[in-house]
């Protein structure tokens, strides 16, 4: 089919906004009466509170001193207001309050926050509360954190709402146990001709947004809550503030201006509870928090963190039998934000890979750090580090070739994954990918450096969405007077395109060029349709069947009025972008124009109105995983995919030159190829210079050692500027997709790290089992193996 | 952490004394790129900030008779852009192209790259390399130090709490000299290991000045590793060896010591076959 607008490149319309820097972002927002907040933050990984001095913070422009207990008011007579209730935030898991109550469960956790006329003022307050604290024994490490005498994180565990597909175990500190088998794996691990085990690390990162978390709470005299902030999920922080502060829902409104990057660290809540909960106590004011970059690394979301252990039964054959895992989250102080990912890297451990029997022991651990959020990759990168590490490691100790092994276990249409579903042709060419992939990078270029090694490595891939059996995204679609259209839908552009992508999917069913429609750019509760969360890489698939939903909708409606004039059946009529017409004659037709806004007879009558039509869509027939087994349609979709890395290491340095990096993808349909290619190359870079430079670094302390940064190193440009950089889309059609599009925009991170880890074996035969692979652990551990071999010379 | 603080901008040597008299351990800025990241981390809690570039003496680069002199106020970019600087210290352009990032370089000052003595500064090993040394200004007068002699510790230095640096003293010689440094990606870091060299050609014919950054508590002088080598290739793996012996590295968030002391090695391995090879 050939398309007009999709498959072209058009231009983000977000880019004259940005570039020239008109884009309004939360912090930009000016009102009148404005407060600013400062946040006082705990110095200790755990401990109890035993009070906190306010009195000296309340100095001139101050209005209030909040903690968790409730706040002393000073903006006209001075007064101590009390919580009478405990708030618990959490839509799967509530376990955390908006501001420590009683205790503190990470070092940076807020404790008390003063409002003020200035942020100076908020400042210079901050430091003059006073907060005692009574030490109590923390655990930083997931693994240290199950064992029997650990200190038990919360003691509420047990007490707390929790959905019911969740499993804590109260008592101690894991807070999700997903459980998934398919087949009998432990007695097959018990035959298999060989078995393997590998311990594996990821650890915690930062997503590093250009634009910081940021949110204004303004509680209106009138009682309803207005919230301004920077999110990828409106309508569940809308959801999340309605039920904390047991407000109506309608009385809540969220407005998301430009999003300045999000990668997962701004979907479901992180600061729009706790500035709400503060603004409570200065009513009639809004009330500004905008995170620091210091603040970012402990007041949002951090990511990933994750010890993975896998045993893998291979048979004489080549074939993977059986595989045992069982990973463990460093989920840090709170669970409700990782307890999916739990889930998902449980669905996605094995890889795409045909394996009969598997069992998988997925925990999300509380730890006495930050807590972990989505991720771009939400678990995939962690499990395939793991995985794809795992079968290069076996390959080379079986002393077979990897990318032999590797494809000998593919998943193929017709396999059945770990979750007991059957792959089918539309899922995707994972084989193709592959050998693309293996091609690109197989035959190495010479090295640029008479010191340098050269190797390369692949990693194929899957990713999945997980997300609530019914989880909507909707549409309106209105035509105005001239026959322009507005699209409105809530899912948020935080850069990845999606506008740009929606209204050229709009145009192409509408039949208009892409100037004739306008997606909104604000997203506001109280105008723009339900979506659930601009998360799981699914809008492009989702929000884009419910705009097509809304043109049909639009377009029956069209119709329905012509057939009323025309004394005709609507079935009769056809509509080319231009006219509503019968009998193939488009010049005997009604214009749009002369049907949008309702339709006027010669003699003045009107008939019909303005047309505003409605659509949206939810991925039909999803379940909850089965109790027992974890198995179920639980993904929506698969993604397939292969990426590889070719790098140059200097053996004098271990520095660690990316010559080359590939992804090939089947991503259906691809809506706009420029910006689906910006979306892998970001992803490809980003998860890149995590896994080359990339840590958050906790001290014995609790504290992150490298909270801003001068020490917390992200990819810059010069790292990757020598690096040829390949992209190919595979276009298989998805049949549940707008015009065959299928999920795409995180996949880039998905199998990076273990390609990169691949490709430094290859050069210089050193495995890694644990990230970033930086050039001082590299050089480090050549140097151990000089000495090592120098030793054994020595011996012999 | 937002922080106030008495902003002070002198315009003479008289107004600065005057004014920094008046304040308990004032803190001066030129560009301010070191200072404000401390005052913003609240490592740094001024009363008073007393801004240096109104004094119109501390700036400027010129040739007095056989020396060079290099104002505190110099900002990198000016370096860069002196003729006078690149053709007598081409190694200053080694320097230049891994400091910062070009906002930085418009408004960090050589000045302040020696004076808030960072064990870590790229420009100090450079400097000892090239025989500078500082003139440093007070109220009681001036007074001329060696670099080497400079630096006491970590942000520590000879300098009193009413002098500061006017300018740098270069000899004119002709050396050639070379910087590297390793920082941990390709983009903007600090430096994790740094080390200068400098062969002198024509004064003193075959003399090696080694000098290493962010591997002990200041910028310090490699005396074992200069000893060693002798101004002869051949001695290059002595040098290397001893070169261990100049190191009190640290562990921290930039790297561990023995990375450092592998790092230093490498680097010194690197330069001086360069070095002796021109």
């Amino acid at each position: 089919m050939e398309y007009q607008v999709v498959g072209t490149d058009a231009v983000r319309l977000d880019a004259v906004d940005k570039v020239t820097g008109q884009g309004l972002f939360v912090a930009d927002i000016k009102l009148s009466r404005i407060l600013s907040v400062a946040v006082v933050r705990s110095i200790s990984p755990h401990a109890i509170i035993d009070h906190i001095d306010m009195e000296g913070a309340a100095i001139a422009g101050v209005y209030a001193v909040v903690t968790g207990e409730g706040a002393l008011c000073v903006a006209g007579e001075k007064e101590v207001v009390r919580n009478s209730k405990k708030y618990l935030c959490g839509s799967c898991i509530a376990d955390q309050p908006p501001m420590a109550l009683g205790k503190v469960r990470y070092a940076g956790e807020p404790v008390a926050a003063v409002v003020a006329e200035s942020i100076e003022i908020a400042s210079r307050a901050a430091e003059k509360v006073a907060v005692h604290y009574l030490p109590l024994p923390h655990v930083l490490d997931p693994e240290e954190a199950i064992e029997a005498d650990a200190p038990i994180i919360h003691e509420d565990l047990g007490e707390y709402r929790i959905l019911p597909t969740f499993k804590p175990e109260p008592g101690t500190n894991v807070y999700h146990h997903y459980v998934l088998t398919k087949g009998h794996a432990e007695p097959t691990l018990d035959k298999a001709d060989y078995v393997f085990t590998h311990e594996f690390f990821y650890p915690h990162v930062s997503h590093a947004q250009l634009e910081p978390h940021g949110c204004i709470a303004h509680w209106e005299r009138s009682g309803e809550l207005s919230i301004h902030c920077s999110s990828q999920s409106p309508w569940y922080v809308r959801a999340m503030l309605a039920k904390i502060f047991d407000i109506p829902y309608h009385r809540v409104k969220v407005t998301v201006p430009y999003v300045g990057g999000g990668f997962g660290g701004k979907s479901d809540v992180t600061v729009e509870p706790l500035t709400a909960y503060i603004a409570s106590f200065v009513p009639g004011y809004p009330v500004r928090y905008i995170l620091t970059r210091e603040e970012m690394f402990v007041g949002s979301v951090v990511g990933r963190g994750c010890r993975a252990s896998v045993t893998t039964g291979v048979g004489s054959d080549g074939k993977i039998t059986a595989v045992k895992t069982r990973l463990l989250f460093q989920g840090g102080a709170y669970g409700d934000s990782s307890i999916n990912i739990v889930t998902a890297a449980g669905h996605n451990c094995t890889g795409p890979y045909e394996i009969e029997n598997v069992r998988v022991d997925s925990l999300g651990v509380y730890t006495n750090t930050p807590c972990v959020g989505a991720f771009r990759g939400y678990g995939h990168p962690e499990v395939h580090w793991m995985m794809d590490r795992n079968l290069e490691i076996i390959a080379h100790k079986l002393g077979v070739d990897p990318w032999e092994f590797k494809v000998k276990n593919l998943l193929q249409p017709g396999s059945e994954n770990a979750l007991g579903q059957v792959i089918e042709e539309h899922d995707g060419r994972l084989r193709d990918c592959a050998e693309f992939v293996y091609r690109e990078v197989k035959d190495p270029p010479l090295p640029r450096s008479p010191h340098g090694l050269v190797g390369y490595g692949f990693t194929p891939f899957m990713k999945s969405p997980v997300i609530p059996t019914n989880a909507a995204s909707c549409a309106t679609l209105r035509f105005e007077e001239d026959a322009s259209v507005t699209v409105a839908v809530s899912a948020i552009d935080m850069g990845q395109g999606s506008t740009t992508a929606l209204a050229q999917i709009a145009a192409e069913a509408l039949r208009l060029p892409l100037a004739k429609v306008r997606v909104v750019r604000c997203v506001a509760t109280e105008y723009t349709p339900y979506e659930w969360q601009t998360v799981a890489s699914r809008t492009t698939w989702t929000a884009g069947n419910a705009v097509l939903r809304a043109v049909e909708n639009a377009v029956s409606t069209l119709k329905g009025l012509a057939a009323a004039i025309m004394s005709v059946n609507a079935e009769e009529l056809e509509y080319d972008g231009q006219t509503v017409f019968a009998g193939g004659d488009p010049t005997q037709g009604i214009p749009l124009r002369n049907l949008c806004m309702g339709h006027l007879g010669a003699k003045g009558q009107a008939t019909g109105g303005p047309i505003i039509a409605y659509g949206y869509y939810i991925p039909p027939g999803l379940t909850f995983p089965d109790p027992k087994t974890g198995q179920g349609n639980v993904a929506g979709e698969w993604t397939f995919g292969c990426q590889g890395v070719v790098v140059e290491i200097d053996r004098r340095t271990g520095q660690i030159d990316v010559r080359k990096m590939v992804t090939a993808i089947d991503a259906g349909k691809i809506i706009n190829p420029v910006l689906a290619r910006g979306q892998v190359v970001g992803a490809m870079v980003q998860a890149l210079g995590a896994a080359m430079m990339e840590a958050i670094v906790y001290g014995d302390n609790g504290r992150i050692r490298n909270s801003s940064f001068t020490d917390y190193k992200i990819p810059a440009c010069q790292d990757f500027v020598d690096t040829e950089i390949v992209v190919e889309f595979l276009e298989t059609p998805f049949p549940k997709g707008p015009f065959g599009a299928r999920c795409l925009a995180e996949h880039g991170t998905v199998g990076i790290a273990a390609a990169l880890g691949n490709a430094i074996f290859k050069a210089t035969g050193i495995d890694f089992y644990e990230l970033p692979i930086t050039a001082e652990r590299l050089l480090m551990k050549m140097k151990e193996r000089e000495r090592h071999r120098c030793a054994e010379n020595l011996s012999t | 952490m937002r922080r106030e603080f008495v902003y002070l901008k002198p315009k003479s040597m008289a107004e600065l004394f005057a004014a920094a008299g008046e304040y308990a351990a004032p803190v001066f800025i030129a560009g301010g790129t070191d200072v404000f990241v401390d005052i913003r981390a609240n490592t740094l809690k001024p009363s008073a900030v007393i801004d240096l570039k109104g004094i119109d003496e501390l700036s400027g680069v010129e040739r007095r008779g056989e020396d060079i002199f290099l104002g505190a106020l110099t900002t990198i970019t000016e370096l860069e852009e002196s003729g006078l600087v690149m053709e007598h210290f081409p190694v200053f352009r080694e320097v230049v192209r891994v400091f910062a990032c070009y906002e930085i370089r418009n408004r960090a000052t050589l000045g302040g790259n020696v004076a808030r003595a960072s064990p870590c500064a790229d420009f100090p090993p450079v400097l000892m390399v090239l025989s500078a040394t500082a003139i440093i200004v007070g109220p009681a007068g001036e007074r001329e130090v060696a670099l080497e002699d400079f630096f006491l510790g970590p942000r520590q230095t000879v300098l009193a709490p009413c002098e500061i640096l006017k300018c740098f003293r270069l000899p004119a010689v002709k050396k050639r000299a070379k910087y590297l440094r390793v920082g941990r990606g390709k983009g903007m870091d600090l430096s994790a290991v740094s080390v200068a060299v400098a062969l002198d050609c024509e004064h003193r014919p075959g003399e090696v000045k080694i000098a290493l950054g962010a591997v002990a508590p200041t910028p310090i002088r490699a005396v074992c590793a200069e000893r060693a080598i002798q101004g002869e290739p051949r001695r290059t793996d002595l040098a290397i060896a001893e070169v261990v012996r100049d190191v009190r590295a640290i562990s921290d968030i930039r790297g561990a010591a023995e990375y450092r002391v592998e790092m230093v090695q490498c680097l010194l391995r690197q330069i001086l076959s360069e070095i002796f090879a021109a």
